[in-house]
């Protein structure tokens, strides 16, 4: 009985796993395989093995060391103001007051719109002559000239950090929103009966109980922020300064046609983001191991 | 078990037996072509006027899709490389640049079997040259474009200044307009010079006009560069921002400097002919308005030097359509479909008795001065540098950009820029697979 139980399970199960090794692991085995060669988009089939020649190329490039640092620098700065900010949204959404429902929908808007869309749309609005950031800034008298938010690389990058931050704050609102509605009340009664102050229920019991749910979206956002393209290349002037890791991977795969050397950069990016994940789960397991 | 088996099976031949169906319904051909300005509204009006002529004639129904092409020449070339690259048959008709005949040559139909020598004959003959590889004509031209220098009539006649022929000229009056403009007339957000400062192809279009036009001889093949020449070209360069050109310039491709300028912000702009159309549409801020004139000199006794851009058509070799595809390229390229862009949009015609046409003249009276312009245009060194050119192009405009926004001074610049070209050239000529090394 057990035994066609679990055929019938695997039955169910390969089409997806299927799905899943031709769409995941055969491209990633591919493009390992390819960033030992010299391929190029025309002569894919002519691509010859060089070995380790595409890592030394790539470990020597300043442009890339540059969309490294970059990248690192946008997970770091982007991922804690967007958990520190969602966590706020989250817990004021928590509280039950009239109209919560059409509020928690609104809040999602910007999560729920395109980034090529919403890219543009800053990017217009951010514009340096005709967009209405500088207008309304300079108006209020907050700056004295129009600021080139998207043009000079200093400003790009945290322009781009702007934009990041209010476009995933509500996902990560919507997280630990989900995290806060799941934890066990008789805690909190607990702690009202015994008249516990707000703040210190804050961080003595809703934190702690959070922090499976933090881990895990911080996780999510981290991995999603090592990866981040369309904003950057929307957004910014084209220029290395300004460069992420796939923007620079997509420069050599697509816009100079040299897979090879272009997979080389991809694979670097899948193992630096690797090996972040390794490092977030083992020192979150490693916390909550101490705790106890 | 059964059940759903029976149900996959039903989907599974319902799915594909839809698809020949829906072939068989009529031809249906592709199509690439670029929304810059007015330009997709163009293309499709044009070939809906040639469907309805086809079903007329022979009665077989032809759906035309278009794709439109991104903004970007630099991205539109990726994406073309892409679907040409992999010998897709997807897209019948591609809009092409001048500068990537090398790369097209292996992928697409010869269109000098098909087009009569006297056809070809009616083009300017720099724009077939540029488009034919090893004998074979890889596109037909559809319309020219090379880079213009616009003023603001109204601006510069109220600071009596005249339109500059050099770029010290250029430099000067810019700054003298944008400070009066700022100062006197409360205009805070005036500029002085706009151009596309993005890091992508239309960079690398001004800077080879900057440089050649000093005599910085860098990209021209097979020849010395001038190292002082091009130093003082990006001296020129390091002293627009800020005080000619906005520091958002930097981000700017074609239709962002059209938006600063139509909105009558800019008292120049160096950008294509197709701005002429819109800037002087009814209801445009600036109709009216706008001057238009040849690039300035590098100095009084050199020549104003343009790039040559220009689009064209080609067919696949991949498209299981190419009759019905060249007879869709020879209608849209044909005497009256250029006139009529002309006409409606200043989009400049490759045939040349065009610019002796009244009614095109009419419209746009600079074309006169343009067409001498054309047959002295120099074009980019994308055949020679083969499929290395997207990575010099991207290599120049960097090193552009930082000159104009003063990370490397004036010096350090010049000697980056020709180094990197130098670099590029030993590369080009010494890797035997590229089929432009050889010619």
């Amino acid at each position: 009985m057990s035994w066609s139980r679990e055929k019938t399970a695997w039955a169910f199960v390969a089409p997806c796993l299927f799905v899943l090794l031709s769409v995941a692991a055969w491209p990633l085995l591919r493009t390992i395989f390819l960033s030992f060669t010299d391929a190029q988009l025309e002569h894919m089939s002519g691509a010859k093995f060089i070995y380790w020649e595409n890592f030394k190329a790539l470990f020597s490039d300043k442009d890339w060391k540059q969309s490294v640092y970059n990248t690192l620098l946008f997970a770091a700065c982007s991922v804690p103001c967007e958990t520190l900010l969602g966590l706020f949204v989250a817990l004021a959404l928590h509280k039950p007051f009239k109209g919560r429902g059409l509020l928690r929908a609104a809040v999602l808007v910007p999560w729920a719109i395109p980034t090529i869309v919403s890219a543009r749309m800053w990017g217009w609005m951010l514009h340096d002559v005709y967009g209405i950031l500088n207008e309304l800034l300079v108006r209020v008298g907050i700056l004295s000239a129009p600021l080139p938010w998207t043009a000079s690389p200093e400003l790009s990058f945290w322009t781009i950090v702007m934009v990041d931050v209010w476009k995933t704050t509500p996902f990560m609102a919507l997280l630990l929103l989900a995290g806060l509605q799941s934890l066990p009340q008789d805690c909190f009664e607990a702690a009202l009966v015994d008249g516990v102050s707000k703040k210190r229920i804050f961080f003595r019991i809703t934190l702690p109980l959070l922090r499976p749910t933090l881990i895990v979206t911080l996780i999510f956002r981290t991995l999603e922020a090592l990866r981040i393209f369309d904003l950057v290349y929307i957004l910014s002037n084209g220029g290395p300064k300004t460069m992420t890791m796939s923007v620079y991977a997509r420069r050599y795969l697509v816009d100079y046609a040299n897979v090879g050397y272009g997979s080389a950069a991809a694979v670097c990016l899948s193992l630096i983001v690797a090996l972040i994940t390794i490092l977030y789960i083992n020192v979150g397991r490693h916390r909550i191991l101490e705790e106890r | 078990m059964k059940h759903l088996c029976r149900f996959l099976f039903c989907a599974l031949a319902f799915a594909f037996g839809q698809a020949p169906l829906l072939a068989e319904a009529g031809v249906i051909l592709k199509m690439t072509c670029r929304a810059k300005g007015q330009e997709a509204e163009l293309c499709e009006a044009a070939i809906k006027e040639w469907a309805r002529k086809k079903k007329e004639e022979t009665g077989t129904d032809v759906k035309v899709e278009i794709i439109k092409l991104p903004q970007s020449s630099s991205e539109s070339y990726a994406f073309t490389q892409q679907l040409l690259g992999s010998q897709a048959e997807d897209v019948d008709i591609y809009q092409v640049d001048t500068t990537w005949s090398v790369f097209l040559a292996p992928h697409v139909v010869p269109l000098n079997a098909h087009f009569s020598p006297e056809e070809m004959a009616a083009h300017f003959p720099v724009a077939i040259q540029s488009n034919t590889i090893q004998g074979n004509l890889v596109a037909i031209p559809w319309y020219a474009d090379i880079d213009v220098l616009f003023y603001r009539l109204d601006v510069l006649e109220k600071r009596r200044a005249k339109p500059p022929t050099t770029w010290e000229e250029l430099a000067k009056t810019a700054q003298m307009i944008q400070d009066y403009e700022r100062r006197f007339d409360g205009n805070t957000r005036f500029c002085g010079y706009v151009f596309r400062g993005k890091s992508y192809e239309g960079l690398m279009c001004h800077v080879v006009e900057w440089i050649e036009s000093f005599g910085g001889n860098v990209f021209s093949p097979g020849s010395l560069p001038q190292e002082d020449r091009v130093i003082e070209a990006f001296t020129f360069l390091s002293e627009l921002i800020p005080k000619v050109s906005p520091p958002g310039v930097l981000n700017y491709t074609e239709e962002e400097v059209r938006g600063v300028f139509q909105l009558g912000e800019a008292a120049f702009a160096h950008n294509w002919p197709y701005m002429w159309a819109l800037a002087q549409m009814s209801g445009s801020p600036v109709e009216g308005k706008v001057g238009i004139t040849v690039l300035p000199r590098g100095k009084a006794d050199r020549e104003s030097v343009s790039v040559l851009g220009g689009w064209g058509l080609c067919v696949s070799k991949y498209s299981k359509h190419q009759d019905l595809a060249v007879d869709l390229v020879r209608w849209l390229t044909r005497h009256e479909e250029q006139k009529r862009r002309a006409v409606k949009a200043s989009y400049l015609p490759t045939i040349v008795t065009l610019y002796g046409d009244p009614e095109v003249l009419a419209k746009n009276p600079f074309f006169l001065p343009i067409s001498k312009a054309l047959s002295t245009a120099i074009v980019r060194p994308a055949a020679f540098f083969g499929r290395l050119y997207p990575q010099v192009s991207a290599a120049v405009t960097s090193i552009a950009q930082s000159v104009l926004s003063k990370e490397l001074t004036p010096a350090e610049g010049a000697k980056q820029l020709i180094q990197a070209v130098e670099t590029f050239k030993q590369r080009a000529q010494s890797s035997p697979e590229d089929p432009s090394a050889a010619s």
